[in-house]
């Protein structure tokens, strides 16, 4: 809602989007992604690292007075670029742990370089076997399909089960993305709760059916698929 | 529940919002929510819904249904389904 709101600042009129890409995603992600690419750890030194740099972006704005007390409007500002930074790195963060893990279990794919700001912009995430991917870390995204579209071939995700406090990954797959690893499709009723996507939930989207299923069923089935067995 | 927006907050309460940005990353859609607009997607093209009613007589379950509905005790037939209910 605020990306087309201004902001004047030397002479200039920038959108609140344009002023985050060139003073504050320009200046602290990559130092964000090259902290993250070079540690073991990445959640917790993600963590950390994130903490630290909302912190600074924060004084910035103090130095630089984008962001005054006496002058209420330069809240939302602030409020504008700490949110979608934040909510930034927290994609990148999981976008990386998805990768690691596709590598460490022998999938090939390729993913898009995160430190080139054009391919970190690029349309698909990674590729695997020709089919093109999103990582989103939170459903969120789910909420606004109906106003946008599924454009890729499948997406991965994760949401959080606050009774267990921890994250079950699973994918949403194009029908002839989940015919193509797993051969014939098996009828599946829409549950009402879902058991860690482990069957698999099958959907209609404008016309076109798509599957959710657990990540880790996926990727065997994909693993499988490039392995030639299918 | 009053919320307060961005610009009526007092400058404690507002340092105090900025100070929650990052303090947590908690998922902004739940599992069920997610599974709600799955099941909202799907229900929007159904154009006929047909009622059953369960009764437990002597520890059995017995379905009632609408005329053309074939129903066998717990067991509903669908088009080429056949629905099984059991008591939990």
């Amino acid at each position: 809602m605020l990306d087309n709101s201004h902001v004047k600042i030397d002479k200039q009129t920038l959108s609140f989007k344009s002023f985050f890409n060139k003073f504050i995603d320009e200046n602290y992600t990559n130092r964000f992604l090259q902290g993250l690419l070079a540690s073991k750890n990445i959640y917790s030194t993600g963590k950390t690292l994130k903490k630290r740099i909302l912190l600074e972006i924060r004084a910035k704005f103090i130095q630089e007075q984008w962001y005054r007390k006496d002058l209420s409007e330069t809240r939302f500002l602030i409020f504008y670029c700490l949110y979608w930074w934040n909510a930034m790195a927290i994609g990148y963060l999981f976008e990386i742990e998805v990768f690691r893990d596709l590598l460490k279990s022998g999938i090939k794919f390729k993913a898009h370089d995160l430190l080139i700001p054009l391919e970190r912009f690029s349309f698909a995430d990674l590729t695997i076997s020709g089919l093109k991917g999103d990582v989103k870390s939170s459903t969120y995204f789910f909420t606004f399909i109906r106003s946008s579209n599924l454009d890729h071939d499948f997406y991965i995700t994760r949401y959080f089960d606050k009774n267990s406090r921890k994250y079950h990954w699973f994918v949403i797959l194009k029908s002839e993305h989940w015919h193509l690893i797993n051969g014939e499709a098996e009828l599946i009723i829409v549950p009402r709760l879902p058991k860690n996507f482990i069957k698999p939930i099958k959907f209609e989207f404008r016309g076109k059916w798509w599957y959710a299923i657990n990540y880790n069923i996926w990727k065997n089935k994909m693993l499988i698929y490039q392995k030639g067995r299918y | 529940m009053n919320m307060k927006t961005i610009d009526n907050m007092n400058d404690q309460e507002f340092e105090n919002t900025l100070d929650q940005i990052g303090a947590n990353d908690p998922d902004m859609i739940s599992a069920p929510d997610f599974m709600d607009t799955l099941w909202e997607m799907n229900s929007k093209n159904i154009n006929n819904v047909i009622e059953l009613t369960a009764r437990i007589v002597n520890d059995h379950i017995q379905i009632e249904a609408p005329d053309g509905v074939a129903v066998r005790g717990n067991e509903v037939i669908l088009g080429n389904q056949r629905i099984v209910i059991h008591w939990a």
